[in-house]
């Protein structure tokens, strides 16, 4: 049987007894001290944690957003909003949306007319409280040679006088919100899913930020805050919703969301909304008067990377050629669709127009009432 | 037995002993100071975002087309069209250079008269080919006589801007009309400056070009921009044709 070692107490150590000699105290004792030296200095830099960074009993125990009972959400979105008030002095008009029946989300964009001002880029990070320190950006525009397709060869740092350049052409990228989409696949936690409307969503609260989603997107969509997230209080936007632009923590992933706080109110994202060509089209597939449904349906539509299966909702598209009486080769494609479609509207001026009483027959209802 | 009176026949420590004794204490310690005077945290560069004009990012219609009845400012007061033009009658499809609204450039192609578009009589009205008369308000009708796919694409909503909605048939639904993003005169779309370049983690600084820069973007980038036979041409012989 062995016994204990006795240490202390003034006693000394019964005769005979192998396990404790100075020699031995003192060899255990400094390597329990210089153990315990080397853990305190391993967790040194927990002292850099300011308060407000540690998560208190509420946030600890919270659930996942699709587990979340109205009240538990409510419960929650009362300490967002406290959150944002004592960092920013502003109340945020915080709520959660959710998606709409009968609706799928769609974006098609115009590559015949966008001209690579990168507004877009602005006004999305102006409504979606990106961290403006460092920079964070969800939309990224790549300038390519005109005739090439090639996002390897692109360049997204362009830098012109004005644009667009003559021998480019512009293609912004952002979240492709995809049908299959890969990022939703990877997360361990399920922090990221696909909502009803075709949107995928993050929840930051759940985020661990692994980026895995990162690296398993092939439209490099996802942007992670390496940093606590800077943004000037009088840069904030206050219309919030959970899943879109309420400001995120340091340690998570975040992308384009279709800015949810607006679409799911029935209004345009931001980006569609400024930009200044109108080469940007959203709307609801499922709708067959909708604008995306009509481009889908008439229109040379493409997505990015289709050969990787990511089944996108967001399209690009080009204008065909407007019959111009300069071309003859344009004039003849107008000559003939009008001989043989009945396209009344595919014709020049020389030709005659198209009928004074198919135009009037034409005109929406809602333009003229509001017009009139 | 042995090992009870190990005690009292231990030899005095070797100096061997000594060093194994000190070792872990000595390993802890050193790790200790390691794990004090590494870096805290990874340098991430936090560049400031480059500023953007408020009034640059606000949503709306690129121009103000004009509306009925036709006014325009004449001397810091707005007046309408015919206040002059009953007056001032103009020649009907003349080619004289406009003597009064000199702002006006006027570079529509071919279409290069007052008279197409305007109507004679009534310059607060538009004219169709036929004869027939539009107010300013239906100014597509107009602009569709000769831009039929286009209009076709406009009614669709596959050309122009859609504002206020994605809703189809919404009331708060608003599509800009022609002349609320063209100028009539002069339709071809002016050069935009462009906002600034993005300065993120995630894409890195304007000045890595990718093209210029051999270190810049990633492996297959890199590969692709600078391959490895640029180099040393004698290493990856390709053993094409001759």
């Amino acid at each position: 049987m062995t016994r204990l070692p006795i240490v202390g107490g003034g006693a000394a150590p019964p005769p005979g007894d192998p396990e404790l000699t100075r020699r031995s105290f003192l060899r255990t004792g400094a390597a329990a001290v210089g153990g315990m030296a080397a853990l305190a200095a391993a967790l040194s830099p927990l002292r850099q944690l300011a308060l407000d960074e540690l998560p208190n009993l509420d946030e600890f125990l919270r659930k996942h957003y699709k587990e979340m009972t109205p009240a538990e959400m409510e419960a929650t979105l009362e300490r967002i909003r406290g959150k944002v008030e004592e960092r920013y002095r502003v109340r945020p008009h915080l709520r959660d949306l959710k998606a709409m029946d009968g609706v799928e989300f769609g974006y098609a964009l115009n590559l015949s007319r966008c001209i690579g001002c990168r507004k877009c880029v602005h006004a999305c990070v102006a409504e979606n409280n990106q961290s403006r320190s460092p920079e964070i950006q969800y939309i990224r525009v790549i300038e390519m040679p005109r005739g090439t397709l090639d996002v390897e060869r692109g360049n997204h740092h362009y830098d012109r006088p004005t644009v667009p350049d003559a021998s480019h052409f512009y293609l912004p990228v952002q979240c492709h919100q995809c049908a299959n989409p890969p990022c939703v696949k990877v997360c361990p936690v399920e922090a990221t899913w696909q909502e009803p409307d075709g949107v995928t969503v993050i929840d930051y609260d759940w985020c661990i930020g692994c980026r895995y989603c990162e690296a398993a997107c092939p439209y490099w969509a996802r942007r992670f805050n390496f940093t606590t997230p800077r943004l000037p209080a009088d840069q904030l936007n206050p219309n919030m919703s959970y899943l879109s632009n309420r400001p995120r923590e340091k340690g998570v992933m975040e992308k384009c969301h279709f800015c949810l706080h607006r679409t799911r109110e029935g209004r345009m994202p931001a980006c569609v909304e400024i930009c200044p060509t109108g080469a940007r089209k959203f709307g609801n597939l499922l709708d067959p008067h909708s604008e995306v449904s009509h481009i889908l349906r008439t229109k040379r539509v493409f997505v990015l990377k289709e050969e990787v299966g990511t089944q996108p909702r967001f399209f690009y598209y080009f204008d065909e050629r407007y019959p111009n009486s300069l071309d003859p080769e344009a004039a003849a494609i107008a000559r003939r669709l009008r001989e043989e479609e009945g396209d009344a509207y595919g014709c020049l001026p020389g030709d005659g127009g198209p009928r004074r009483d198919f135009v009037a027959q034409a005109e929406p209802a809602w333009w003229t009432e509001d017009r009139a | 037995m042995a090992q009870q009176s190990g005690r009292a026949e231990r030899p005095a420590p070797s100096g061997a002993d000594i060093l194994r004794g000190l070792a872990l204490p000595v390993g802890f310690l050193l790790l200790a100071g390691a794990f004090w005077f590494s870096p805290r945290a990874v340098n991430i560069p936090t560049g400031t975002a480059a500023a953007v004009d408020p009034a640059a990012l606000v949503a709306g219609p690129r121009r103000v087309g004009l509306t009925d009845p036709a006014q325009i400012l004449v001397e810091g007061r707005m007046e309408n069209c015919n206040a002059c033009h009953q007056i001032f009658a103009s020649a009907r499809g003349g080619s004289e250079r406009l003597s009064y609204h000199t702002d006006i450039r006027l570079d529509h192609g071919l279409n290069d008269r007052c008279v197409n578009c305007h109507d004679a009589d009534n310059r607060e009205l538009l004219t169709l080919r036929d004869g027939a008369t539009v107010p300013y308000a239906q100014t597509p009708v107009l602009c569709a006589q000769c831009h039929g796919t286009v209009y076709r694409d406009w009614q669709n909503g596959t050309h122009g801007k859609t504002l206020g909605s994605w809703i189809t048939g919404s009331a708060a639904q608003r599509r800009l009309s022609c002349n609320e993003c063209h100028d009539p005169h002069a339709p071809r779309y002016p050069a935009y400056e462009p906002l600034p370049a993005p300065r993120t983690l995630r894409m890195g600084e304007p000045a890595a070009r990718p093209h210029t820069d051999p270190h810049a973007g990633g492996p297959l980038q890199r590969w692709r921009t600078h391959p490895p036979q640029a180099h040393n041409p004698e290493a990856h012989d390709t053993g094409g044709t001759p």
